[in-house]
């Protein structure tokens, strides 16, 4: 084969090879850009993802019944939050009445456990101290049980605080509606009670359902 | 072939080499790994903490 005939042929197979080149380049090209965020086009795609929250908030995070002592000739006063006769056989006063009030202000369902931080008698000290609580649902429904009932749940009653992880609500609800629960307490301070301030913190644990 | 030729044809060789090496690179665009959309994540648990205060005044009866 003559000289020129090789070099055409050469010649054939590089533009062929560089067609073939060019042509997968676009291709890769207009295949990454599709892949790439933030890439423009004349028709547009908005992709987003709401997330899953899971968030609780103390809206009444404090309760101080001030200071005061165990009347004359008693054997114990009662502290409780509730609106009315909060104190009885004592004279210290309920700084807020209406009980701790927790929201669920994420935007899931969770379930809602509670603890405080001391027993009665680490708390309060004395003979027969007591430290009770009681949930209920401020708005109706916002405390459920895990199948959407209302049964078998512990609320409306007074019963003994635990340091432990105490389940009072399967199914917390986040719709504004049916988003909040309060926490009462009661507690008995016995007249033989250390003197001195008294002071606990109770820890709400929430987690998606 | 000439000298002419000689060069002629290997700078034609070339040029296919670098095309086909081209063509490489841009096939192993098609093997890249990108994410179409960022990666999320969500909160599955929180916690909140209140404050419960009290103080017992010193009596005749539990002062000791």
């Amino acid at each position: 084969m003559e000289d020129s005939k090789k070099l055409l042929i050469v010649a054939i197979i590089a533009l062929v090879v560089s067609m073939l080149s060019a042509w997968v380049s676009y291709l890769s090209v207009s295949t990454l850009s599709s892949k790439i965020s933030g890439f423009a086009s004349n028709t547009g795609e908005a992709n987003l993802t709401v997330e899953s929250s899971a968030a609780v908030n103390f809206t009444t995070d404090f309760i101080d019944w001030g200071s005061g002592q165990v009347d004359v000739g008693q054997t114990y006063a009662q502290l409780t939050t509730l609106e009315t006769n909060n104190v009885t056989n004592g004279n210290w006063t309920l700084q807020t009445a209406g009980g701790l009030r927790i929201e669920n202000i994420g935007n899931v369902n969770v379930s809602l456990n509670l603890s405080v931080g001391k027993t009665a008698a680490q708390f309060i000290g004395g003979t027969n101290p007591g430290y009770q609580w009681n949930v209920t649902a401020v708005e109706a429904n916002a405390c459920l049980n895990s199948t959407g009932g209302t049964g078998g749940l512990q609320l409306g009653t007074f019963i003994d605080t635990t340091t432990s992880q105490t389940e009072f609500c399967p199914i917390f609800q986040f719709v504004n509606t049916a988003d909040e629960v309060r926490i009462d307490l009661n507690i008995t301070v016995p007249y033989n009670a250390p003197p001195g301030a008294k002071t606990d913190t109770i820890t709400a644990t929430v987690t998606v359902v | 072939m000439d000298k002419y030729h000689k060069v002629v044809m290997a700078l034609l060789v070339l040029a296919i080499v670098f095309s086909i090496i081209s063509l490489i690179v841009s096939l192993g665009i098609f093997s890249l790994d990108l994410p179409k959309s960022a990666g999320t994540s969500a909160r599955v648990t929180d916690s909140g903490a209140a404050q419960v205060k009290f103080v017992v005044e010193p009596t005749s009866a539990n002062s000791g």
